[in-house]
């Protein structure tokens, strides 16, 4: 009986298998004669599910990658991170605060309606307005940003501010169709999205999956895929396995051990480089402790960060030598890190804590921050330094960082979306910051980012950007642990994928071959 | 009948009304402002003020319940989600049929494997298969479904390659987690089944039937099984229930974006009135399913059937709604 | 009075141990239960450098003589962090036994005792409580409240009240109308007496049994909710939480995922046959 039952099962599974085969090894047409077909669907696996498609009210990586094929920005970042046309074909410089842009004349939304300066006028002036990216653009000006007849538009700005241009290629500023927002509303817009870009959206089924076919009406190159399905997974290990067993042709954010396995397999190539990504320990200056410029440099001093990054990213990390990745445009190596245990134990001695010192932390609860965590717990306890870092969910991690002037020790890491040092620098050091990573009170350092971001000569630029990074890290109100790289699985049938080192890949001129 | 199952029906307010008031109030103390959840990182003290008022979040607590309370009773209206701002009732409604079919499925393993076993090892007790199956019966209880899942997920799709490990587009991918979720249901029915089919195997009608000369299967089937049915009955129906909340660890393991998947990835960001619309759904599902076991043993047995007609009896039967006769 | 009672309970107590000695699958029980609370004991004796200790050049290693489960990503022995985590399994498991059964018995034994309005109250109360399925109680508490062992202890304890409290109260029922009850209140006790005197050692076989069960199930919920990372936080070696780290890597390193499971499996297999073989040696009548 019981062998009886065990072979029915058998045969059952058997069955299974073969018709999951047997569907994988019917191609849609011929492909006998030595032809690549190319697959009508091409399926990829993000990590997430964008909340909806309003580049106004999205702030999720994974949202930008779909907004990216739906919706065009008035620029584009070119493959070496220059700027380079999209929707805007020129643009001049009238003053320090406002810039013309010429826009195409040959932009269709998908819902027919041709894409003019209104539009664009519309969507900036949303920026400025939207509860999600009003602090982004708080330096553009949504009043006085106008049309110039139906193909121009005058962007204006509060302040001279060099990084204008990033900001234009950035998901949140992708031009949407006014008459259609106005219309329907946000909530509708957000799930039925209409843009000017190469695919629209053909389904959505919550939670799981977004299918979008390519748009006949666009106005460049068109699409390589007929269609595109966006499957969300957020199991990190599942996404790779989903890769191997063939039931997908891209896997986004893949980990680090999975993607020394996608590397070897000869039906999987892995795309990694580094990312516009930092991670660091942010040290709290309004914490008595971390307040003292001793103890900082004593933290600092007190981890093997080359040890710690290559057991938390294996090969796919490098220790930082800076707050900003090397990636990105102005960074320089300021970090004159050393890890000596002993002078860790004088500093502590010195600032007045010769046996030892109890401090606070916290980090949000990625595999990566949680694996930090339990080592330089254990780094710092061998310097006498005892932290208790707390990991948590996004919620009660923010309002740790509010309660009690936040904790002494943030780990976290800072992305700059467009690639742009004032974006890598970020708001983290401002003294306008309230999310308590560094609690700066520094107005000097404010001044300086301040001065760096209004400054339009390139060289100059720089200069003032490496001034920052050194004053950061060589003050210690980071430590500056990894620049990571950006990990993405895919068959090897996959043809035209480029690297995006802000995790967020353009899909349009991607296939998977059968 | 139809007086007790409306009865019954009514009964569900009072206990709704309890679960959102509980769930409320506990969600609206927790650590964390879903306003600045919403926002960039970068977000000013101006934006997150804007957003509290947008929600609806800077009204006073019972204010913010009623206002909740109102909408669901006048409008069907559960709230919109904070995350993708679409109506919580819709989100609900879209994962809720996933949820639905793996609970399903999930079932049908269980029965499947834990009747069948559960008489095979009754009608030949003390065999040998009755020994192992008992043994690994209880191991089924003792796995946690999370690890089994993860193990599952270990053979048959890394090592074996057999079956996807992840989504819910085809029927292939709905047998690991339904066997995750199955299996210690399947452990709690056989369990059950096969103690009713020994104590029934034992009556008085049985005996008299096999001196009457009835075939084995004969008294196995229509005799003894059907008699067994009322308490195995119970056990399937409140496994279901559970699997529809046990679903919760299971769904995110197998990445299945059903109404569990939603909850935690809800409660994560705090997504007050999504998780308030999860756990009352949930809640109020469950209790249907139970009213449904319990009207169905009058359906399966006709002793208790004539019972509902008197009015102290049947109430010993409701679970949920017991009332001791003082 | 009172003397022949406890004289009459020893002796039911060590018919109980005489029965139960002889069901083999509980004393396997029993068995697996020592080895946990042994391993559980000498943590310090096997892992004397604490379960936090790493070895960094060691990490994920496979099971070998020096670390017989292997290492996980931090180069710590999977061994000890498993023996240190038996006592936090335990610690939870018991602990929230210990305040559901409480509370559960005040309520239901006030219920049955005091009976019509009271009883009805408190029932209307635990049905509402009931309605909500304790596992999604316990993640709703979670998230209120924030993970910490404590949090996690009242979270599961809370979740089962109401089980407890229906068993106490039909227990209770079940005895209130004895003669010796009866006895008593004409001898004027107080009420708290009689419960506590009279009432609840009479009734303590399904609430011991139910109590036994749920330390499987509190265990259980425990490691669900480390799992979904709502439970106690690393480092704490929480079993379900080990596993909830060492899914990620389930492909390169699979033992990191197999021996905290293992270690779940066996003591809640331990609780449940122990439990299993108690009700039979406390209710003979159940005994086929």
């Amino acid at each position: 009986m019981t062998k009886k039952m065990i072979s029915l099962l058998l045969a059952a599974a058997m069955c299974l298998s073969l018709s999951a085969c047997g569907k994988k090894g019917t191609p849609g047409g011929p492909g006998d004669n030595g032809e690549r077909v190319k697959k009508e669907t091409m399926s990829v696996v993000l990590s997430s599910e964008p909340v909806n498609l309003n580049p106004q009210t999205c702030n999720m990586l994974n949202g930008y990658i779909v907004e990216a094929l739906v919706y065009d920005t008035l620029l584009q970042v070119g493959p070496n991170g220059e700027i380079q046309p999209n929707l805007a074909t020129e643009w001049e410089m009238i003053d320090d605060t406002h810039i013309r842009f010429k826009l195409r004349e040959d932009a269709y939304f998908s819902n027919g309606e041709q894409m003019t300066s209104e539009d664009v006028v519309f969507t900036l002036k949303r920026c400025t307005e939207m509860s999600t990216t009003k602090s982004t653009f708080k330096f553009f000006d949504g009043e006085n940003t106008k049309a110039d007849g139906d193909f121009a538009v005058i962007v204006a700005l509060k302040q001279p501010f060099a990084p204008v241009y990033s900001f234009l290629t950035h998901a949140y500023s992708s031009i949407v169709c006014k008459s259609y927002v106005e219309e329907v509303g946000d909530e509708v817009a957000g799930l039925e999205p209409v843009g000017t870009g190469a695919y629209v959206v053909d389904s959505w089924v919550a939670g799981s999956s977004i299918l979008l076919k390519r748009n006949d009406k666009f106005w460049g190159e068109p699409g390589a895929s007929d269609k595109i399905e966006m499957k969300v997974i957020n199991e990190v290990a599942n996404r790779a396995i989903e890769l191997e067993t063939g039931s997908s042709d891209i896997a986004l954010d893949i980990s680090a051990n999975d993607g020394a396995r996608i590397a070897e397999n000869y039906d999987l190539k892995l795309m990694n480089d580094i990312s516009y990504r930092t991670t660091f320990l942010g040290l709290n200056l309004s914490k008595d402790e971390t307040a003292n410029a001793k103890i900082r440099e004593a933290l600092s001093c007190a981890l093997d960060i080359e040890l710690l990054t290559d057991v938390v990213y294996e090969q796919y990390g490098i220790p930082a030598d800076s707050i900003m990745s090397s990636s990105i445009i102005g960074h320089s190596p300021v970090s004159e890190h050393v890890y000596d245990v002993e002078r860790a134990k004088k500093l502590l001695a010195e600032a007045g804590y010769p046996n030892g010192i109890n401090l606070t932390g916290r980090c949000q609860t990625n595999v990566d921050f949680k694996t930090i965590a339990e080592i330089i717990q254990n780094m710092w306890k061998e310097a006498g330094i005892n932290c208790e870092i707390q990991v948590l969910d996004k919620a009660t991690y923010n309002e740790l960082g509010k309660a009690n002037n936040g904790t002494n020790i943030t780990i976290t890491s800072q992305t700059a979306t467009t690639g742009n040092a004032y974006q890598a620098i970020g708001t983290v050091f401002s003294t306008a910051s309230r999310n308590g990573i560094i609690n700066s009170s520094d107005t000097k350092l404010d001044e300086m980012i301040a001065v760096a971001a209004a400054e339009y000569d390139d060289a100059a630029r720089a200069k003032k950007y490496e001034e920052i990074q050194d004053y950061i890290v060589n003050n210690y109100y980071a430590i500056p642990i990894a620049f990571t790289d950006v990990l993405t699985g895919m068959r090897n049938t996959v043809e035209g994928y480029v690297h995006s080192p802000a995790n967020t890949p353009d899909l349009t001129y991607v296939c998977a071959y059968e | 009948m139809l007086k007790y199952a409306v009865k019954r029906l009514l009964m569900l307010i009072p206990v709704l009304l309890g679960v959102t008031l509980i769930i409320f109030t506990l969600l609206h103390f927790t650590p964390g402002n879903p306003a600045e959840m919403l926002l960039p990182d970068d977000a000013t003290e101006e934006q997150i003020i804007q957003k509290e008022h947008e929600l609806g979040l800077d009204q006073p607590f019972f204010v913010q319940y009623f206002n909740y309370l109102k909408k669901i009773v006048t409008e069907g209206d559960f709230g919109t989600s904070y995350t993708t701002g679409r109506s919580v009732s819709e989100e609900i409604f879209v994962r809720f049929p996933r949820t639905i079919i793996l609970a399903s499925a999930s079932i049908l393993v269980a029965v499947a494997m834990g009747v069948i076993c559960g008489i095979i090892s009754a009608t030949k007790q003390y065999s040998t298969f009755d020994h192992i199956a008992v043994a690994v019966s209880m191991v089924g209880v003792s796995m946690p479904n999370f690890w089994q899942g993860l193990v599952n997920i270990l053979i048959f799709s890394v090592w074996l390659g057999w079956l996807p490990p992840s989504g819910f587009s085809h029927w292939t991918c709905w047998i690991l987690p339904a066997l995750t979720i199955g299996t210690a249901s399947a452990a709690n029915i056989m369990r059950m089944t096969r103690s009713t089919m020994l104590e029934v195997i034992r009556q008085d009608y049985i005996r008299t039937a096999r001196a009457k000369g009835q075939t084995e299967n004969v008294i196995r089937f229509q005799h003894a099984l059907r008699n067994a049915m009322i308490p195995i009955v119970t056990v399937i129906g409140n496994s279901f229930g559970s699997m529809l909340c046990g679903a919760v660890v299971t769904e995110s393991i197998f990445s299945i974006a059903g109404l569990g998947k939603l909850l935690v990835d809800s409660i994560n960001v705090r997504n007050y009135p999504m998780v308030q619309g999860c756990v009352l759904f949930l809640a109020l599902i469950h209790a249907v399913v139970n009213l449904g076991v319990d009207l169905l043993y009058a359906f399966i047995d006709p002793r208790i059937k004539s019972q509902y007609g008197g009015s102290k009896k049947k109430k010993a039967l409701s679970k949920a709604a017991v009332k001791e006769a003082a | 009075m009172q003397k022949t009672k406890k004289v009459e309970s020893n002796s039911m107590w060590r018919d109980v141990w005489k029965r139960l000695r002889r069901n083999k699958a509980a004393m396997f029980g029993l068995a697996l239960l020592c080895i946990i609370f042994a391993g559980a004991l000498l943590a310090g004796v096997i892992g004397p450098e604490g379960y936090d200790y790493q070895v960094l050049r060691d990490r994920n290693m496979p099971p070998c003589w020096a670390h017989p489960f292997g290492t996980d990503h931090a180069g710590r022995d999977i061994l000890v962090r498993i023996l240190y985590g038996a006592r936090i399994s335990l610690l939870i498991g018991f602990s929230a036994v210990i305040v559901s059964v409480s509370v559960g018995t005040v309520i239901g034994a006030s219920a049955a005792y005091y009976g019509e309005k009271v009883d009805n109250l408190l029932m209307r109360f635990i049905d509402v409580w009931m309605a909500i399925p304790s596992i999604l109680l316990s993640i709703a508490i979670m998230a209120a409240f924030g993970s910490s062992i404590q949090n996690l202890v009242l979270a599961i304890a809370i979740g089962s009240i109401p089980g407890h409290a229906r068993v106490v109260r039909s227990a209770v029922l079940s005895v209130k109308n004895q003669e010796y009850i009866e006895a008593a209140i004409s001898n004027g006790a107080s009420d708290f007496r009689i419960i506590t005197r009279y009432i609840l050692p009479n009734c303590m076989a399904p609430i011991i049994v139910q109590a036994t069960m749920s330390v499987a199930k509190a265990i259980l919920s425990a490691s669900s909710l480390s799992f979904i990372g709502l439970g106690v936080t690393q480092p704490i070696p929480e079993w379900g939480a080990m596993l909830s780290v060492g899914r990620n890597a389930i492909r390169d390193y699979p033992w990191i995922i197999t021996f905290p499971g293992l270690a779940i499996m066996t003591a809640i297999y331990g609780i449940n046959l122990f439990g299993d073989g108690l009700r039979d040696a406390l209710d003979p009548r159940l005994k086929h």
